[in-house]
């Protein structure tokens, strides 16, 4: 495959272009209560061209291989066009000519194990949360997708990599005939099959909460100091900070772009926060983004102050900063983007029960049910908590969302524990989907957090 | 698609057979500032079969071998998804106005010096960020099947966003344009927005409390969301609604009219049938606050022993893969019916509220009870019957089946919507719970 997409780009008459092909295969097994809707596992496959010309870039995507003049023919008349109107020039960020095949040795390959194997666990975690009461419904699906990619540029890279992702998830719906109450529910990873296994206690966990959530109080909307949960603390550093430490989504806001300057103290001198797509065994997995870039990991604050960003080659340039290999596309829909590999907060030395005692009276907020950001503002909802009473973590809590402004968080955090734990199942969807963003932190306790609710 | 067909229903009893492509540009501007142009030329193939009352599916980009394709979809017969249902045998039986020819001569420079117009018409009168997203291009959808529906259609788009954009926030005023053909902006609309803009800009503070609120029809998915998850086919055979068994009650305000109306064709993607074949119709959701229907593709139809309202979509939320998604219940064009009043008239409604012109986490939360909790960006603050600024910092929160019952008055024009909905007024309600910082 890289001599026919060498045999393409050699069509190219540009400064640079970059082509990409990928075959995406995923496997689905889809259950609907106890029903099962779908079994599929279909191999898809597509094309990304990029092309630099007269300082513009512009890319296309497309199925056929007998689309590749008309792809080129549009990208070209694109970057002609974004010249001509004086659009915003583009240059790379000089980056090492790369030639590799890498493969990720996953502990149980799922492609060795049967459809029937992966039926038969998908159903078995199916039925565990039907054995707590009150549970009306699940959705629970076994997705495996493998993206397997192929790269070369004008500027001689040559690149493969295999991407493994597995998961188990849904959602577990509970019922008392008058309100219905969701979790969120799953088990998954970059590194192959072996983390599906084992995993009930997950299933029953979440079964028995929101089977408990029908009898908790709705919470009052207001102003609380809060605990979070490792997963509702790694969606925080994900959505307020993790999304403006991406140099595109700050590279035309002026006012962001000052606040985010490098050096500028943007928390509590407690706060470390990095971004790391080379830890093992993590969901945020990668070597090479697709631009063909290793990566390598970026400490993004250090002691609260703004130390590094995430980059593509042309943000970098734009910076003038270094490349860190972090602009990654879903597939072969989209050109790349830059993108959170593994962004967590670095663990304090800080027990969780210290917290409570540091917390006193407020709120346990647990997992995480979705969020998002914009510009300053965010809001993220967690599936359920717990008030804290004199240090101690008391009745359960339903219907919580939080809103709140970055920089003001930031400095509002008080706390910071030593239980670091990154998620399994991630996610992001900035414009494109990432299953492979991954998140997480310790336990942190947040002042002054704004909590809706609707008494 | 007709020899893949032949070939097929060798082996099966009954086979459908769905095809698109897709060709567009994206041209995006940041800041005043064109920024990219992308792209997209893609298509895609879905298979269903049903054999001995099992339903079997699979889907490919490149149809290099019908053998695999066949044996994907033989292979996913091991879920053992049990149907009687019956692909549909309709045709084409009447045309609505979808393509636009002239769509084909419209190319990216004559789409870059109107959004190069538009900038400079707001930077003459704003000091701020202004961002363009625009789509333009073609869709075309064919499916076949072996009971002889033979159905294709053809759609042209033309896609205007505009944010102009608060100083410390990515959130801001949009404006939305939506039509068949190349299209300018009127003057008068962006006039209305530079006003509002001024109106908005200097900040507020808001005391938390039960107020009356404005959502704008670019913000009613918060409500509509949950709406279409309770209505939806599939929920209610799951019983993962609260709508169950109240067919004929009154479930919200009089005032509120609520419908899918696919035939209507002033904006794009006007459907006469739906991703499995299904003829759509046009038909009332809630009429008066009463509840008339929930809506059903030929899956779950068949399963609660009724008829397909025709909305088998393969309900697409973000980039997803068009080939790889099934069709299921989905509300594509769901219309709310125009009130009395104008814009400035509802808002003079206003003693005390805030209006709705962006949220934030409208997808999380408890949605199938009807439970909603947001962050507004940007929040505008209203005292009697004025625009006085933005608040910071606020949510709403509340339930759907309690919040609809409190209509105090819609619109009587339609806009064209994002995420859910085709066309809709803005909406106020009274005393929902809002928390500012």
């Amino acid at each position: 495959m890289i001599e026919k997409l060498k045999s393409f780009l050699s069509k190219i008459d540009g400064q640079y272009a970059d082509l990409r092909y990928e075959i995406k295969t995923e496997t689905k097994i889809i259950f609907s209560g106890k029903d099962i809707t779908e079994v599929s596992a279909c191999p898809t496959d597509g094309f990304v061209l990029r092309v630099i010309k007269d300082k513009s870039l512009a890319s296309v995507t497309f199925t056929k291989e007998e689309d590749f003049q008309k792809a080129l023919k549009t990208a070209v008349n694109n970057a002609e066009i974004m010249s001509k109107s004086k659009g915003v020039p583009v240059e790379f960020a000089p980056a090492p000519v790369v030639k590799d095949c890498f493969i990720l040795e996953l502990k149980e390959n799922p492609s060795k194990i049967s459809i029937e194997e992966k039926i038969d666990l998908t159903r078995h975690y199916n039925e565990i949360p039907y054995q707590i009461p009150n549970i009306m419904h699940t959705d629970i699906v076994y997705s495996e997708v493998t993206r397997e990619k192929y790269f070369v540029s004008t500027e001689g890279s040559e690149l493969s990599e295999k991407l493994v992702t597995t998961r188990i998830a849904g959602s577990i719906i509970s019922s008392d005939g008058k309100i219905m109450q969701t979790v969120r529910v799953g088990v998954g990873g970059s590194n192959g099959f072996a983390i599906l296994r084992n995993r009930e206690q997950e299933f029953v966990k979440k079964a028995e909460i929101v089977s408990k959530l029908l009898k908790a109080e709705p919470i009052s909307g207001g102003v609380y100091n809060v605990i979070l949960n490792q997963s509702l603390a790694g969606v925080f550093t994900h959505e307020a900070f993790g999304h403006f430490s991406e140099a595109d989504l700050i590279e035309n806001n002026p006012s962001m772009r000052e606040k985010m300057r490098l050096g500028a103290q943007l928390g509590v001198e407690i706060l470390n926060i990095v971004d790391d797509p080379t830890q093992p065994d993590q969901l945020g997995f990668y070597k090479y983004d697709d631009e063909g870039i290793q990566a390598i990991p970026v400490q993004l604050l250090k002691d609260g102050v703004l130390v590094g960003r995430l980059h593509s080659r042309r943000t970098a340039k734009a910076f003038n900063e270094s490349i860190n290999g972090h602009c990654i596309a879903e597939d072969y829909h989209y050109p790349p983007i830059i993108r959170m590999g593994t962004i967590l907060i670095q663990p304090a030395n800080t027990s969780f029960e210290e917290l409570l005692q540091i917390l006193g009276n407020g709120l346990y907020l647990c997992d995480a049910m979705g969020g998002q950001t914009s510009g300053e503002n965010f809001t993220f909802a967690a599936q359920y908590g717990y008030r804290v009473k004199d240090g101690k973590v008391t009745e359960l809590i339903r219907d919580i969302n939080i809103s709140g402004n970055l920089y003001e968080t930031l400095n509002n955090i008080q706390a910071i524990a030593n239980d670091l734990k990154l998620g399994e199942i991630g996610g992001c969807g900035k414009g494109q989907t990432n299953i492979r963003s991954c998140y997480g932190a310790p336990h942190i306790i947040i002042k002054n957090a704004v909590i809706g609710g609707a008494q | 698609m007709k020899d893949l067909l032949s070939f097929v229903k060798k082996q099966v009893d009954q086979a459908e057979l769905y095809y698109y492509q897709s060709v567009y540009n994206g041209v995006e501007y940041q800041n005043g500032k064109l920024n990219e142009i992308e792209g997209t030329i893609q298509c895609g193939y879905s298979l269903r079969i049903i054999k001995d009352n099992t339903l079997g599916f699979a889907y490919t980009k490149n149809l290099n071998s019908p053998e695999l394709f066949l044996s994907g979809a033989l292979s996913s017969l091991k879920a053992g998804t049990k149907t009687n249902l019956r692909f549909s045998e309709s045709q084409n039986k009447f045309v609505l106005k979808t393509y636009e020819p002239e769509i084909g001569d419209l190319n990216s420079k004559k789409v870059v010096k109107e959004c190069n117009r538009v900038i400079k018409i707001l930077k003459e009168k704003l000091n701020t960020k202004i961002d363009i997203h625009l789509i333009y291009g073609t869709e075309e959808i064919n499916i076949i099947n072996t009971n002889g529906a033979e159905l294709s259609s053809r759609f042209s788009y033309y896609l205007f966003l505009c944010s102009v954009v608060f100083p410390h926030t990515a959130g801001g005023l949009d404006y939305i344009l939506k039509d068949k053909k190349f299209s300018p902006v009127p003057d008068s609309d962006l006039s209305d927005l530079i006003k509002m803009y001024y109106q908005a800009k200097p900040e507020q503070k808001l005391k938390s409390g039960r107020i009356k609120v404005l959502f704008l029809p670019i913000t009613l998915y918060t409500v509509l969301w949950r709406l279409i998850s309770g209505t939806a086919g599939h929920n209610i055979y799951y019983k993962k609604s609260p709508l169950i068994n109240k067919i004929g009650e009154k479930i919200f305000s009089e005032k509120l009219t609520i419908y899918e109306d696919p035939h209507y064709d002033a904006y794009p993607f006007a459907r006469t049938f739906d991703d499995e074949g299904t003829e759509t119709k046009r038909f009332m959701i809630v009429e008066n606050g009463v509840l008339k229907n929930f809506y059903y593709d030929l899956f779950y139809a068949d399963k609660m022993g009724t008829r397909s309202t025709g909305n088998g979509y393969k309900n697409i939320m973000r980039g997803s893969e068009i080939a790889a998604l099934k069709p299921v219940p989905s509300l594509e064009h769901i219309t709310i019916k125009p009130g009395e009043k104008n814009l400035k008239e509802i808002i003079n409604l206003m003693d005390r509220g805030i209006i709705v012109a962006g949220v934030l986490g409208a997808h999380s939360g408890n949605i199938p009870n009807g439970d909603f909790s947001v962050g507004i960006e940007p929040c505008l603050y209203v005292e009697k019957g004025q625009i006085l600024g933005r608040v910071k910092n606020t949510m709403i929160a509340g339930n759907i089946y309690d919040v609809m019952k409190n209509v105090v008055e819609v619109e009587d024009k339609l806009y064209p919507a994002i995420m859910s909905g085709k066309a809709l007024p803005a909406i106020l309600f009274d005393d929902i719970m809002v928390v500012s910082a």
